[in-house]
């Protein structure tokens, strides 16, 4: 049996494949319906919480960015005074004074 | 010809503004956390139902096993009910115009969370002295690991609450600190709810 077939029989008919012993084979329909009741409620609510964190963030997101320029247009630069100054040192010595 | 340097900036210069992050870290941290507990909570509720729903008739709860107080439990559950709602009101005036009455509440909400805790504390021995510990039965095992969890998540809510409330009183506490309490609180009063019914009942 090719492996693309065994994992398609194992994805369509679990019970006929025997994926789950636990699941499929349990004591009764009253144990089947606690592993099944038991795996939605452990898919679910991570989705659930990640999915109510994106919210969170998303609403929070549109109100931050709503003020985004708030704090740019709320800014002034600094006044800068430049001094010219022609008796201070040079930063690098003239070629006349390199020996 | 000399070079031309920048004078220092003059005194009184507007620094450029710190931009507000999205989420407080202490929230964001929190919220992560509490994802974390979530999920624990939510595998020991999910083991404990199957291992119920899966007994044999006449096995759950095992013979020999005392019956939970479920009836004595409401009242630790009403008042540990009653915290979330004190802190929630803590919390409206902590944000709002009259911070200094927030010490007030955030006092109620911790007193009602110790009494919870005391109260499962003596229920605890009274169960031990019927017969019921961890070792006893699979009943017990759950219980004790599944309502201790919640006792020791409770105990770390208050200590932090306790923190909180004297920096509230030396007026050094910040919203965002206060916002991270208050969710790990939520948190331990939302849960405990579901535990009891799933476990007591």
């Amino acid at each position: 049996m090719s492996p693309a077939l065994a994992t398609a029989l194992i994805v369509a008919c679990p019970t006929l494949a025997h994926a789950c012993a636990s699941c499929t084979g349990g004591d009764g329909p009253r144990a089947q319906a606690a592993f099944f009741g038991a795996t939605v409620f452990m898919t679910l609510l991570p989705l659930g919480l990640i999915g109510a964190g994106i919210l969170w963030l998303k609403r929070g997101g549109r109100e931050w960015l709503a003020r985004e320029f708030e704090d740019r247009d709320a800014w002034t630069p600094p006044e800068r005074a430049s001094t010219a100054t022609p008796d201070q040192t040079p930063a690098t010595p003239s070629p006349a004074a390199r020996p | 010809m000399g070079v031309i340097r920048a004078a220092s900036e003059p005194a009184g210069v507007t620094p450029l503004p710190v931009r507000r992050p999205l989420a407080d870290s202490a929230v964001l941290g929190t919220a992560l956390f509490v994802f974390t507990e979530v999920m624990l909570f939510a595998g020991f509720i999910s083991a404990f139902g199957i291992v119920r729903d899966t007994a044999l008739p006449g096995a759950w709860p095992p013979p020999g096993s005392p019956r939970l107080p479920f009836e004595r439990t409401m009242l630790n559950t009403a008042a540990l009910l009653a915290s979330g709602v004190a802190l929630w009101v803590a919390g409206r005036r902590f944000r709002g115009s009259s911070p200094e009455k927030a010490r007030d509440w955030t006092a109620l909400a911790l007193a009602l969370g110790a009494f919870f805790v005391l109260a499962q504390g003596a229920e605890w021995l009274a169960l031990i002295r019927e017969g019921l510990t961890l070792r006893s039965s699979q009943l017990g095992s759950f219980f004790y690991t599944i309502v201790g969890a919640h006792a020791l998540h409770a105990l770390v809510a208050i200590l932090f609450l306790a923190l909180a409330w004297r920096a509230m009183i030396a007026g050094r506490l910040t919203a965002g600190r206060f916002a991270a309490v208050r969710l790990f609180w939520y948190f331990v009063v939302l849960v405990w709810p579901v535990l009891y019914w799933r476990v007591y009942r």
